[in-house]
């Protein structure tokens, strides 16, 4: 009898300890690995064309046939002030006619916002190219760590160099003019006061979080229009480079940028933006290998 | 140095009766000690198991309760304070086998007394002889050593560790008769037993007089008052701490009150020849090479190794083991059987080579013990304000008891650390060079003898004591 | 004796059966009137955010419990109401209590480069109209 008891107790423990052990360590889900998140790629393709800077521009017929991608926009939740979820996609296409590259930056925005003031603030889009060709994944916003050139669309800079085209009102330029506003944030820093503005694509070069500075030498162009609810942004540069500082633009190979969208009437400004990840940009050489085409 | 003092500087035979308190005396005398204190520990280690069943296998270590206090404060404590000062104080509060004592004595705090003897419920056998001493503890120990790269990160691996050593510990107590789990299984109760004899602590009879005279012998069979040692041993007669685990049942059993719990000299233990052995060698030699594996894998500075503990791959962790087990069973007990082949040799003197080799074993004792020490400093510094974190939010669910949940890493006196280290290494090698001239003396009774066969151990010791300080300040 | 012996019983349950009661009533008391869901923070080629989909009804409150079960830091962010956390060190857990005051489809995302794929480490909170606000509005 009181062997039986014992036995009976040793089977009892035993088994508690097995099932315990079971539980502790297989009650957790496994978590099967996430597909490799794929790489978006961007084909610019060789057109012998110029579009200008203009409605006309921003509707040329080589939109239809160059490939573009839409890519998904995230706040930016990295450098405090994080960004609000404002903008979920931007629509991207791009050319090259062996002399310049053409961008053409679309998104969904019901307003427009093409001035600055207090608690009001424009809406704007950037094209972000590392110096590196290949940089690592994760510097986006870690501090472009190897340096990055970054093309900043601005609406309200827009509204000053091509507003004077239309020129109904007094030049704009002869206003007191701004793009840094309160509420000033710890970590927000902005290109402060320019005299005058040539150009609505501001070109800046920053290694690391808050060290954008505007470049000596302004090359890239570009224009914005508002239609129904839709930005579009045409950005134009030279492919040639002269300084260290301008990102290169290499035919024939592959690069990374990525793209940024501030939504003016939601608060965005600074930091406070939504962004891509990096983005091949492949430019390809007016005469396409044999074989390459289809990949 | 003067033969019988400590260092030269205390008498061996110093001792001081903290028993001669009257509340000290009553304190132990009661029923309530040590079951108050296991019943305390009881209740920390539901925690620490709850908080490893929870825990999984995917959180990491720092933010559990489980790991956090076995593995930084218990491990920690017991190598630090527990062990060099107490004894085998832990193992009067071990809540491990407190399930198997009352399935054996159905009492928790009554003892059943019937017709001169005590009753106990279970099959009450008697270990194997041949498994009577240090071995399988070295075994199990070293087994247990080979997982310790999952128990400090993973939750669920140290429920598992705890949980079989306490159903380990109900089925012996239940087939076998008293603390024979303790005594000759539980995997940490053999260097605490080795480890004890360096210890400040003891229980002693205080006069052999008196038990000498004496024939019912309450303190081995027991009586209505307590039980029998449950450690197997003769309180009247016993001269090493290695297997008391201070339990204090005889302290109660004692009809002439002639047991004491005494301070002494550190060390004393490990110059009395009793019951010494190639088991007690290996242990002493096997706690001396896992310091070392731990602190190369777990503290220094090469990647790949705690990668291969940690279990990254497979090759890798077969890698670990296999150099882990063979450095702690071949490679580091060859090393010393060369010292100890020359020590013979200088000696000149006509003694076994294996009794030259398990008695100089002793004198490493502290030097492992300062080395094990050194590695707890390491822990504790640099981890210890993540007990902070745990003790607010013991299961991870978000709690914030003590408002501490969210205390930042906070490391201390990291920056005189390895300073700390190596005056640790330093006070363990003078006390390993004493015990060594003194077992030297033991083991070649011509005087000129021991001193020429001390110097080869003297040079063990030495090279032991710089090799560790490389490792820990290099 | 005897009631000493009654009481060492008593401890004994005390310190097993009353810890674990005692610790599961006190997390079930905590979360009292609200949903709970636990979160946990993993890296993309690990898994990504579990869930990735929460569903909230509009006006309940809810608890989300987010735990970081890798050896990486993680962030949580929950821009649409306004909700972040910096960092969620490796183990900790953080506790966010709010309420859904609309419906629709809310982004969360990491706020620590925890990893190259750290951009994709995003999920979706969907409020809906809760079923009952939805039955008695017809």
């Amino acid at each position: 009898m009181k062997k039986i008891v014992i036995l009976g107790l040793i089977g009892l423990v035993v088994s508690l300890f097995v099932v315990g052990s079971y539980y502790a360590l297989f009650r957790y889900r496994t978590f099967p690995p996430a597909a490799d998140q794929p790489v978006e790629t961007l084909d610019v393709l060789y057109v012998a064309r110029d579009v200008e800077l203009s409605e006309r521009g921003a509707e040329d017929p080589v939109w239809r046939h160059v490939p573009s991608k839409t890519l998904a926009l995230a706040p930016q939740v990295t450098a405090i002030p994080w960004g609000k979820a404002s903008v979920p996609e931007v629509t991207v296409a791009a050319f090259h006619n062996g002399e310049r590259i053409f961008f053409r930056l679309q998104w969904r925005d019901a307003t427009e916002n093409r001035a600055v003031g207090r608690d009001t603030f424009t809406d704007a889009c950037a094209v972000m190219l590392p110096l590196v060709e290949e940089p690592q994944p994760n510097t986006i916003m870690m501090g472009f760590l190897e340096g990055a050139n970054i093309w900043t669309w601005k609406a309200v800079r827009d509204a000053q160099v091509w507003g004077r085209e239309r020129a109904a009102s007094p030049a704009p330029a002869e206003r007191p003019y701004t793009d840094y506003y309160y509420p000033l944030e710890e970590r927000e820093v902005f290109p402060i006061v320019r005299e005058s503005v040539a150009s609505a694509v501001e070109d800046l070069i920053a290694r690391g979080v808050g060290t954008l500075t505007p470049r000596a030498h302004q090359r890239v162009q570009g224009r914005g229009l508002w239609r129904n609810g839709t930005w579009t942004v045409l950005l134009t540069r030279a492919l040639a480079t002269h300084e260290a500082e301008e990102a290169t633009l290499p035919v024939g190979k592959a690069r990374a940028v990525a793209f940024a969208v501030w939504d003016g009437a939601k608060g965005d400004r600074g930091a406070r933006k939504s962004i891509t990840g990096w983005v091949r940009l492949r430019l390809w050489p007016a005469e396409v290998p044999a074989g390459a085409a289809g990949r | 140095m003067r033969e019988g003092y400590v260092l030269g500087l205390i008498p061996e035979t110093w001792r001081f009766e903290l028993t001669q308190f009257p509340w000290v005396r009553r304190l132990l005398k009661s029923r309530w000690i040590p079951l108050a204190l296991i019943l305390f520990n009881v209740f920390l280690f539901t925690v620490i198991l709850m908080a490893g069943f929870f825990g999984g296998l995917t959180s990491p270590g720092n933010y559990n309760f489980g790991i956090m206090i076995v593995w930084i404060l218990w491990w920690v404590l017991l190598m630090m304070v527990l062990v060099p000062v107490l004894s085998r104080f832990w193992c009067t509060m071990c809540p491990l086998p407190f399930l198997g004592e009352w399935l054996q004595r159905l009492r928790l705090f009554g003892v059943r007394y019937v017709k001169g003897r005590n009753l106990y419920f279970g099959l009450n056998k008697r270990w194997p002889k041949s498994l009577s001493n240090m071995w399988l503890m070295n075994v199990l120990f070293l087994a247990t050593t080979f997982a310790s790269g999952f128990f400090t990160v993973r939750p669920a691996a140290t429920f598992v560790l705890l949980a079989a050593i306490i159903a380990l510990s109900v089925v012996l107590s239940l087939i076998y008769r008293a603390r024979t789990f303790c005594l000759y299984v539980c995997p940490v109760s053999g260097f605490q037993g080795l480890y004890s004899n360096f210890a400040l602590t003891e229980v002693r009879v205080k006069d052999p007089e008196i038990c000498a005279k004496h024939k019912t012998k309450g303190c081995v069979v027991g009586n209505e008052r307590g039980y029998g040692c449950p450690w197997l041993l003769l309180p009247y007669a016993f001269r090493r701490n290695t297997y008391c685990g201070m339990c204090f049942e005889c302290l109660k059993t004692c009809e002439y009150d002639n047991m004491a719990v005494n301070l002494r000299p550190p060390g004393v233990d490990l110059l009395v020849d009793e019951k010494r052995g190639l088991d007690e060698a290996y242990k002493a030699l096997i706690m001396l090479g896992i310091a070392v594996v731990f602190f190369v894998t777990f503290q220094g500075p090469w990647g790949t190794l705690k990668d291969w503990a940690n279990a990254a791959t497979l090759s890798g962790y077969l890698t670990f083991i296999g150099l882990h087990a063979s450095w702690n069973l071949i490679v580091l007990p060859a090393i010393f059987l060369l010292f100890v082949w020359l020590a013979r040799r200088a000696a000149r003197q006509a003694v076994p080579l294996k009794k030259v080799y398990v008695n100089f074993s002793y004198a490493t004792v502290p030097l492992g013990l300062a080395a094990w020490i050194a590695f707890s400093l390491g822990i504790i510094l640099p981890n210890g304000s993540y007990l902070l974190h745990v003790l607010s939010d013991p299961f991870a669910w978000g709690w914030d008891l003590f408002g501490t949940a969210h205390f930042p890493w906070t490391p201390v006196l990291t920056g005189i650390m390895p300073y700390l280290m190596i005056l640790t290494l330093l006070v363990g090698l003078l006390f390993s060079i004493d015990i060594a001239l003194k077992i030297a003396r033991q083991t070649f009774t011509e005087p000129e003898a021991a001193g020429r066969g001390a110097f080869p151990i003297l040079g063990f010791l030495g090279a032991t004591t710089l090799s560790l300080m490389w490792l820990f300040v290099g | 004796m005897r009631r000493q012996e009654l009481l060492a019983v008593f401890l004994t349950l005390l310190a097993t059966v009353g810890t674990i009661g005692g610790a599961l009533w006190y997390e079930r008391s905590r979360d009292a009137g609200r949903e709970v869901i636990e979160l946990l923070a993993i890296q993309p080629k690990n898994g990504n955010w579990q869930p990735s989909e929460i569903r909230l009804e509009r006006g309940r409150p809810v608890r989300l419990k987010i735990r970081n079960i890798e050896t990486v830091s993680h962030g949580f962010a929950l821009p649409d109401f306004g909700i972040g956390i910096a960092e969620i060190k490796p183990g900790e857990v953080h506790v966010v209590d709010f309420t859904p005051d609309r419906t629709g489809i809310f982004p969360f995302y990491c706020t620590v480069w925890c990893s190259n794929e750290h951009m994709a480490m995003a999920g979706r909170v969907i409020v809906t109209e809760s079923v009952a606000r939805a039955s008695s509005d017809r």
